[in-house]
């Protein structure tokens, strides 16, 4: 990406020179930002679908406007490095997030570009050969801001674009494989059956009749997690107290201490067995991060409305290549993970009018939110 | 003495390591490769129990329970299936099965089932909760006895069995009360009616037993292995 960027600043001839006349700029301009920010969001929000998309967002809008203020101090200070192109490229992502169409970047990116060309007209003389300088810096950084923005936008929404594709031969390709695999893994099951039954002893035989009884259990998990996930199993709802379930569930996670304090019961209406797995998937991934030396804190808390449970790790946080698709079956970082742990999190989840999100923790590593409507019968 | 089997799979070193696994246990047993031998060999044997695999190029496990309840209604059948999911469970569930097991899940439990599995004992069990009729099918199954389990009064029509006791729900959706109970009777004219409901006033005919939910699970396994000791002395 940054190579791109460097590509695109000897394109359109961003030099040290646009460098300096932009940061000369800045003192002269930087009082005028929050007019500018006012000026482009009244303009934004005059279409219906930027509207929709912006406002569907947790983020309001007055919040929106100080991210733009920073993102104009940015165009004019830098530096213009490699973090500069990640913030930038981040605003394309964002637009394929919240489905905004790519040409509302274009003509933005426009009204930004007008406002802040009048409100430099006002502090240097155009014809002067600073302003001139002035003018074409400010030309010249627009373009680059929008080519990356353009650019991270189609990277991603063709990425979205094969991973639907994926995802729809994904369900048929795991029931057909889910059921063939099924078939070898009980002939193994049986033989091993019958192997266990013939008296030896012989530790060596003792030990790998063992393992390769483990390893048929595993393997069928795995099967059972993933034709679990391509299938709607119903929801089996019924009260469920969430403070007990937690505690249990992380009580079967074998791996490093998890710190829980267990706050008075708190009701759902759900599916405790699926609740429970979301849970353990949570505290696995959690303890498996933080590794051994690491901590892991679960916390469940309530509104009137909505219980909120946090995993928070000390591991190394989540890496940011799969940080967009992190809930997607199939995508893991964890050394022999299958991925389906966090899809199945967010499936259940979604299922039971929740939501989940990651975030950085705390703790130094990720944190994972998971919300439940509390008020489900009324 | 001696209990014979059938285990039927076109996956034959499966079947065959489960002929082996009962042969231990003391069993006679016979493999199948496919429906169609399964059938013939059916018609010639009386077997104590089929275990059979569900998805078989021909005829499926399904259909195979199907035609075979025509040869001998009372025969135990335990369906293994790699997935829980196919659409033909509920209609092997409506026909009748001792249980129904999913592949490579425990050699233990499915040898544990047959070993237990009674001759001519189906109970029908009528009720729309599905959790409740779980749980019943499966402390049904382990007692040894065939669960043919309907949600409906329509689906009752596939019963092809005289049932050695019926378990129904006095209220189930679709139909007014004790339509089920009725139908049954006129199917099968004498079969022992155990009621359960969960009206708590309900007190039911003098030929039924009424559990009021929550029942006593053991209860009504005794209750039914009682019917069970009596139809085999008979």
């Amino acid at each position: 990406m940054f190579a791109l960027f460097q590509e695109l600043q000897r394109y359109v001839g961003f030099g040290e020179a646009d460098e300096r006349a932009l940061k000369a700029l800045h003192p002269l301009l930087c009082d005028s930002f929050p007019a500018v920010s006012e000026v482009f969001y009244e303009r934004v929000l005059q279409h219906a679908d930027a509207r929709a998309a912006l406002t569907r967002g947790e983020k309001h809008v007055g919040q929106l406007k100080g991210t733009l203020v920073k993102w104009m101090n940015e165009l004019f200070t830098g530096p213009w490095d490699q973090a500069y192109v990640e913030r930038r490229a981040r605003i394309g992502r964002v637009h394929v997030q919240i489905a905004l169409p790519q040409h509302y970047m274009v003509s933005a990116m426009n009204v930004v570009r007008v406002e802040l060309r009048e409100r430099i007209a006002l502090v240097i003389d155009e014809r002067s050969p600073e302003g001139r300088a002035a003018r074409d810096a400010l030309e010249r950084i627009c373009d680059l801001d929008l080519a990356l923005m353009l650019h991270t936008y189609r990277e991603d929404l063709e990425q979205s674009q094969a991973r639907s594709e994926r995802l729809s031969t994904f369900g048929q390709l795991v029931g057909s494989i889910g059921h063939e695999l099924r078939n070898p893994l009980g002939v193994i099951e049986t033989s091993l059956y019958v192997l266990k039954g013939r008296p030896s002893t012989d530790e060596r035989t003792l030990k790998h009749l063992e393992r390769i009884g483990q390893q048929v259990v595993l393997a069928n998990e795995i099967i059972t997690q993933l034709l679990n996930l391509i299938r709607d199993r119903p929801l089996n709802r019924g009260k469920v107290e969430l403070a007990q379930l937690v505690a249990e569930a992380i009580a079967s996670v074998p791996e490093g201490p998890v710190s829980f304090t267990r706050p008075p019961p708190l009701e759902v209406t759900g599916d405790a067995i699926q609740l429970r797995q979301v849970v353990v998937n949570l505290a696995q991934n959690a303890t498996h991060f933080a590794g051994p030396e690491g901590r892991v804190e679960v916390c469940l808390t309530s509104t009137p409305t909505e219980a909120t449970l946090t995993v928070d790790d000390s591991g190394p946080g989540i890496d940011p290549s799969i940080r967009n698709r992190l809930f997607e079956p199939l995508v893991t970082t964890r050394p022999g993970g299958v991925g389906l742990g966090l899809a199945l999190v967010r499936r259940v989840v979604e299922r039971h009018g929740g939501k989940v999100a990651a975030t950085r923790g705390p703790l130094g590593g990720a944190r994972f939110t998971v919300t439940l409507p509390l008020e489900e019968e009324a | 003495m001696t209990r014979r089997y059938l285990v039927v799979d076109d996956n034959i070193e499966f079947a065959e390591n489960v002929a082996e696994i009962l042969t231990d246990a003391g069993a006679e047993v016979s493999v199948a490769a496919e429906g169609r031998s399964a059938l013939a060999q059916l018609r010639a044997t009386r077997f104590d129990g089929i275990v059979t695999d569900m998805k078989m190029p021909g005829m499926s496990g399904a259909e195979l329970l199907r035609e075979l309840r025509l040869i001998d209604p009372g025969v135990p059948v335990v369906l293994l299936s790699a997935w829980a999911q196919d659409a033909q469970v509920d209609e092997a569930r409506r026909l009748g099965l001792l249980a129904f097991l999913s592949k490579a899940s425990g050699t233990p439990q499915l040898i544990e089932l047959m070993t237990h599995a009674r001759r001519d004992a189906t109970v029908v069990l009528v009720d729309d909760d599905r959790a409740l009729v779980e749980n019943l099918t499966e402390a049904l199954s382990s007692a040894g006895f065939t669960v043919c389990s309907a949600t409906t009064v329509q689906e009752l029509d596939a019963l092809a069995v005289q049932p050695l006791a019926a378990l129904v729900d006095i209220r189930v959706p679709g139909a007014t009360d004790g339509a089920a109970l009725a139908r049954i009777k006129e199917l099968f004219p004498g079969t022992p009616m155990l009621v359960v409901t969960a009206r708590p006033d309900f007190e039911g005919e003098p030929d039924q037993d009424v559990f009021h939910k929550p029942f006593d699970t053991a209860k009504l396994l005794a209750r039914l292995q009682a019917l069970a000791g009596k139809a085999g002395a008979a």
